[in-house]
C-alpha cells in the first residue's frame, strides 16, 4: 500500500456486535459528509437494521425490489417480535444484487464510498455489502473530438464501465483481457489495462504494468496524469503514446498488439506503444478505399511538411537567399515587403504567436464568442495590419497557410511538438538561413532516431528500416496485400 | 541526458560563428541587379551599367513609376565601378537575380577576358546568367530601351531567347566551356537596337551570334540564319526554317525542319583535314507557292532534293565563312577529331586555327518531308 499523505486512522480494526456502536464509529469517520446517509430501519426492538450509502451513486432501486418489500411487511405484520432472520436477510438481499460479508472496517467504508450498500444489523458482527452502483453518467455519444465521416459515432464516456463494454463489444474473445488497477491514494482511480493476449508482448504488457505499479498519485483524474509518469522521455515534445475518445480506434490498436490504458473519470483512452507515423493515420484510412487513403496520408504528409517548415524557409529564402526565388515572384515579394518596418524574422514570430494566440482564446471561449474572436483576428490581423504596412500580405499567407497544415494533422497530440519546433527553427533559419534549417532538422531527426515509446523506436518502421512493415507508414496498401503484413508488436501474420 | 545540454547548447553558439551565416539582409535593404551592361570609355575605364527592380509600393502611389532603375558606375576595374555605383545607390546591389549581361562592341572588341573573371571570381555573381554582345551599340544605349511587354526589360530578353528555342542562362556557363576546349573558339549571343522606320520606334531585336577569336576579342557576327545552321551542327536547337526556290522561277517553298540532328565525321588525308558533316531532320512544310501537288510523290521527292542541295549550300557557306573570315572553329569540329582520331588531334591541335580553317568540309543534308499540310496544290492554283 502506498503511504499515503493524510492516512485515515481507523478507531478499529473490525465492527464490533453492537450496532449503535458501529454506528457512532461511522458516524465519527464521515463526519460533516451529508452525502452519506444513515438508514435505521428499527423494524422491533430485536430487529434493528443500519443500511449506509452515498447519496447520488447507488442505485435505489434496491429498497423497492419488491423482495425487499415484502421483507419488511412480513417483519412489520409479526408485530414487532423476533430477531432478524440474518440467514433469510442475506438471502433476500443476494437475490437483489450480489452480495458479500465483510468485517474490517476499512474495507466497508471503502466500499460506501464506491457505491456500495452496506447493511448492519443488530448482533451481527459483519456487515452485508451489496453492488448497488447507478451512479448518474452521461450516455454514449458521438466523437466530440475525432470525427469521421465514415465509421461508428460512438465514443467513449467517462465510466469506465461503458467504456470497457464498448471494447468487449468488438473483440468478443477471451482474449481480451481488462486488467485493474486502482490508482491514486485518495482517489482510487480505477484504471484498466488492455490487451489481446497472444497479439501483444508478453514483456510489453510487463513493462506497462511495472511503470503503474511505480506511480505514486493522490488523485488521477485524467490519463494524462497517467501518460506523464509512465512515459519513456519526459523532456520530449513529442508525445509517446496517443489518446483516442474512440473505441474502433482502441480495438483496432489492441488487434495490432498495441496496449490500451483506460481511465476511470475520464473519456480519453491511452495507446501504446506508438510511433512517429501514427501522427498520420486516421480512423478514415482503414474505411475508406486504399487509393483515397493513399492519397490523403500523402497529403498529410506534405501539408505536415508545410506545417513544420513553410515560416522558416520564407524567412530563410527572403533575407538569405533570395537568388533561389523566380525573378518574377521576388518582384512581387519585394514590393509586397516594401514599407514593412520589422525584419523577416520578427515579422514571423509576431504573426505566429498571434496565430497561436488567437487559437489559444478561442479554444475556450464560448461559441458565441469565438466567432468574434475569428472575425476580429481575421479581420485586424489579416485586413488592417497589411494596409496599414505593419506586416506584409505574403507573410499573412504564409502564417494561415501554416496554421491550416497543422489542423490537418488527424491526432491532436501530435501536431502540438510540430507548433512548438516550428519556433525554434524559425529563430535558428532568422540566424542562419538554410543551413540552421538543416542543422534544426538535423537536431530534431536526431532526437526522433534516439527516442523510444516502450521499446520501439519511434520512427520505425522506417529508420530501423523494415521493408515488409512499411506497408500501412507511406502508404496504406489495399487490404487484401496489408494482410501479409507482420505485426510490429506480435511478430506474427495479422488479418484485419 | 543533463550532461549532454550544455554541449548541446555550446554547439549552437559555436554555429552563430561561423562566417558567412551573417550575410542576412532584408529584402527592404536589398537592391535586385537584373541585368548589367560594360561599356568601353574612350579613356579605357570601363562604364558599368546596371539595370535594378524597383518594388513598387503596393497598389496605391500611382502607377506610372518606371518598375526599374539604371545606375552607372566608373572604374577601372569591375569591382572599382560596382563601388562607385554602389555609393550612390542606399540599399545593397545584390546579382543573385542577374540573368544578362550586355558587353557593349567596343567593349568586345577591345576583349572580354578581364570581364570574365569578376563575372567567375565574384560569388555575389552567377554563372546562371546570359552574356549579350550589343551589336553596333553600347550597352549603355541599349539598356535604355524600354520594352513595353514585360516590366522590366531584361526579363523581356530571357523571354524571347526561350521562345525562339534556345537555353535561356546558359551562355556564360558555355563561354567558360569553351574557353578550355582547345581550338574552339568562343561565341556569345547578339542583339541590336533597331529603329523601326514605320513605327517610329525603337526596339530590340535578337541579331544571332557573336564570334570571338582566341583572345577573347570580338572576331564578327553571324546572322540569324548563320546562327541557327551552326546550332544545327552543334546540336543546340531544335527547329530551323529553310526556305528554297524552285528552279526556273516557279517559285519558293518554305519547310520548318524539326528533329535536328547532326553528325560530324573527320579524317585527316596526308596532313589535310576532312570533315563532312551528316545532317538529318524531319521537314513540315509551312508554305510552298508553285501550283504542284505534293501529294505525288515525285514531286515530293523533288521538293526535299531541292531542300537538301538548298540546306547544304548554305551550311557549306556559313562554314566557309567562318573558316576564312573569323578562323576560329566555332563547330566543336576540333572536339570530333580529338575523339575521332586522337592521334592526329595531339599533332593539329597546337595550330589548329590554321587547320580548321584550310580543313575541307562537305556537308550531306538528308532531310525528309514528313508532312506537307492539308493540301496538295496551292488552293488557287490547280
Amino acid at each position: 500500500m502506498i503511504p499515503s499523505r493524510n492516512p485515515v486512522s481507523y478507531p478499529r480494526e473490525t465492527i464490533g456486535a453492537h450496532l449503535s456502536e458501529n454506528e457512532a464509529m461511522l458516524r465519527q469517520l464521515f463526519e460533516h459528509c451529508f452525502d452519506v446517509v444513515f438508514q435505521r430501519v428499527d423494524l422491533s426492538e430485536e430487529c434493528l437494521i443500519l443500511m449506509v450509502y452515498v447519496d447520488g451513486l447507488i442505485d435505489k432501486n434496491v429498497f423497492a425490489s419488491p423482495l425487499f418489500q415484502s421483507w419488511v411487511a412480513e417483519k412489520a405484520g409479526a408485530g414487532g417480535k423476533g430477531a432478524v432472520d440474518y440467514p433469510v436477510l442475506k438471502e433476500h438481499f443476494a437475490v437483489v444484487r450480489p452480495i458479500r460479508n465483510e468485517s474490517r472496517v476499512q474495507e466497508i467504508v471503502e466500499s460506501v464510498l464506491r457505491a456500495e450498500l452496506a447493511v448492519f444489523v443488530d448482533g451481527e458482527p459483519e456487515a452485508i455489502l451489496l453492488e448497488t452502483s447507478g451512479m448518474e453518467h452521461r450516455g454514449v455519444e458521438e466523437p466530440a473530438n475525432e470525427v469521421a465521416i465514415r465509421g461508428p459515432r460512438e465514443s467513449f464516456t467517462e465510466t469506465l464501465q461503458i467504456n470497457t463494454s464498448l471494447v468487449r463489444r468488438r473483440i468478443q474473445t477471451p482474449h481480451l483481457k481488462l486488467e485493474p488497477v486502482v490508482l491514486g491514494t485518495f482517489s482510487k482511480t480505477r484504471i484498466v489495462i488492455a490487451y489481446v493476449e497472444g497479439e501483444a508482448r508478453p514483456d510489453l504488457i510487463g513493462l506497462v504494468k511495472q511503470r503503474l505499479a511505480g506511480i505514486q498519485l493522490d488523485v488521477v483524474l485524467e490519463s494524462g496524469y497517467i501518460e506523464e509518469l509512465i512515459e519513456d522521455r519526459t523532456f520530449s515534445p513529442f508525445p509517446q503514446m496517443m489518446n483516442t475518445e474512440r473505441p474502433d480506434i482502441v480495438t483496432a490498436s489492441l488487434m495490432e498488439g498495441r496496449i490500451a490504458i483506460m481511465t476511470d473519470g475520464t473519456p480519453q483512452v491511452l495507446i501504446l506503444p506508438i510511433t512517429f507515423w501514427t501522427a498520420f493515420q486516421a480512423v478514415e484510412d482503414y474505411y475508406e478505399r486504399f487509393i483515397y487513403a493513399t492519397l490523403i496520408r500523402w497529403t498529410r504528409f506534405v501539408l505536415f511538411a508545410i506545417s513544420l517548415y513553410l515560416p522558416s524557409l520564407y524567412v530563410a529564402i527572403t533575407t538569405f537567399h533570395p537568388q533561389l526565388l523566380p525573378t518574377n515572384f521576388l518582384q512581387n515579394i519585394t514590393s509586397a515587403r516594401e514599407g514593412v518596418p520589422f525584419p523577416g524574422v520578427i515579422e514571423a514570430l509576431l504573426m505566429e504567436f498571434l496565430f497561436e494566440g488567437l487559437r489559444e482564446a478561442g479554444v475556450r471561449l464560448p461559441k458565441a464568442v469565438g466567432s468574434a474572436v475569428s472575425i476580429v483576428g481575421a479581420l485586424v490581423i489579416g485586413e488592417a495590419a497589411v494596409k496599414a504596412g505593419i506586416v506584409s500580405a505574403p507573410m499573412v499567407i504564409i502564417v494561415s497557410l501554416t496554421g491550416i497544415a497543422s489542423f490537418a494533422i488527424p491526432r491532436y497530440n501530435m501536431s502540438i511538438p510540430f507548433r512548438i519546433l516550428r519556433f525554434p527553427l524559425l529563430l535558428s533559419s532568422g540566424a542562419l538561413g538554410l543551413f540552421g534549417i538543416a542543422m534544426g532538422t538535423l537536431l530534431i531527426l536526431t532526437h526522433m532516431a534516439r527516442l523510444e515509446s516502450f521499446g520501439v523506436p519511434y520512427l520505425s518502421p522506417i529508420a530501423p528500416f523494415q521493408p515488409d512493415q512499411i506497408k500501412d507508414v507511406l502508404i496504406r496498401a489495399p487490404r487484401r496485400k496489408i494482410n501479409s503484413l507482420k505485426a510490429t508488436l506480435a511478430g506474427r501474420p495479422r488479418r484485419r | 541526458m543533463r550532461s549532454n545540454l550544455p554541449r548541446l547548447l555550446t554547439a549552437i553558439l559555436l554555429l552563430s560563428l561561423l562566417t558567412g551565416c551573417w550575410d542576412r539582409r532584408e529584402l527592404n535593404d536589398r537592391l535586385f541587379e537584373l541585368a548589367s551592361g560594360v561599356d568601353r570609355l574612350e579613356d579605357g575605364k570601363l562604364l558599368l551599367i546596371g539595370q535594378f527592380m524597383v518594388p513598387s509600393t503596393s497598389e496605391e502611389g500611382g502607377g506610372a513609376k518606371k518598375p526599374y532603375l539604371i545606375e552607372t558606375g566608373v572604374g577601372k576595374m569591375v569591382s572599382e565601378c560596382l563601388l562607385d555605383m554602389q555609393l550612390k545607390l542606399s540599399r545593397r546591389i545584390t546579382r543573385g537575380h542577374r540573368n544578362n549581361i550586355y558587353f557593349g562592341e567596343d567593349m568586345a572588341k577591345a576583349g572580354i577576358a578581364d570581364l570574365m573573371d569578376s563575372v567567375t571570381r565574384d560569388p555575389d555573381s552567377r554563372l546562371k546568367s546570359d552574356i549579350w554582345v550589343v551589336k553596333g551599340g553600347t550597352a549603355l544605349e541599349f539598356m535604355q530601351l524600354s520594352y513595353p511587354l514585360e516590366s522590366i526589360p531584361a526579363i523581356g530578353l530571357s523571354k524571347i531567347r526561350h521562345i525562339i528555342g534556345k537555353t535561356t542562362g546558359n551562355s556564360l556557363l558555355e563561354i567558360l566551356v569553351e574557353e578550355n576546349v582547345e581550338g574552339s573558339g568562343p561565341t556569345l549571343p547578339a542583339v541590336e537596337i533597331l529603329y523601326d522606320t514605320k513605327l517610329r520606334k525603337k526596339t530590340l531585336q535578337v541579331y544571332g551570334r557573336a564570334i570571338f577569336n582566341r583572345d577573347q576579342q570580338l572576331a564578327g557576327y553571324l546572322n540569324r540564319m548563320e546562327s541557327v545552321y551552326r546550332l544545327w551542327i552543334t546540336g543546340e536547337t531544335d527547329r530551323i526554317p529553310i526556305t528554297a526556290d524552285l528552279p526556273n522561277g516557279r517559285g519558293s517553298f518554305n519547310t520548318e525542319v524539326t528533329l535536328l540532328h547532326a553528325k560530324t565525321r573527320t579524317a585527316v588525308n596526308a596532313g589535310r583535314v576532312a570533315i563532312d558533316v551528316y545532317l538529318t531532320g524531319s521537314g513540315v512544310i509551312l508554305e510552298s507557292q508553285p501550283a504542284i501537288d505534293l501529294r505525288k510523290p515525285d514531286h515530293l521527292r523533288e521538293f526535299e532534293d531541292i531542300m537538301n542541295r538548298r540546306i547544304e549550300k548554305d551550311q557549306t557557306e556559313v562554314i566557309r565563312k567562318v573558316q576564312r573570315q573569323f578562323k576560329v572553329d566555332v563547330f566543336h569540329f576540333g572536339k570530333a577529331l580529338d575523339r575521332q582520331h586522337p592521334q592526329d588531334w595531339a599533332r593539329l591541335k597546337a595550330h589548329w586555327e590554321q587547320s580548321f580553317s584550310d580543313a575541307e568540309v562537305t556537308v550531306h543534308s538528308r532531310v525528309k518531308i514528313k508532312r506537307i499540310g492539308l493540301q496538295g496544290p496551292p488552293p488557287n492554283k490547280p
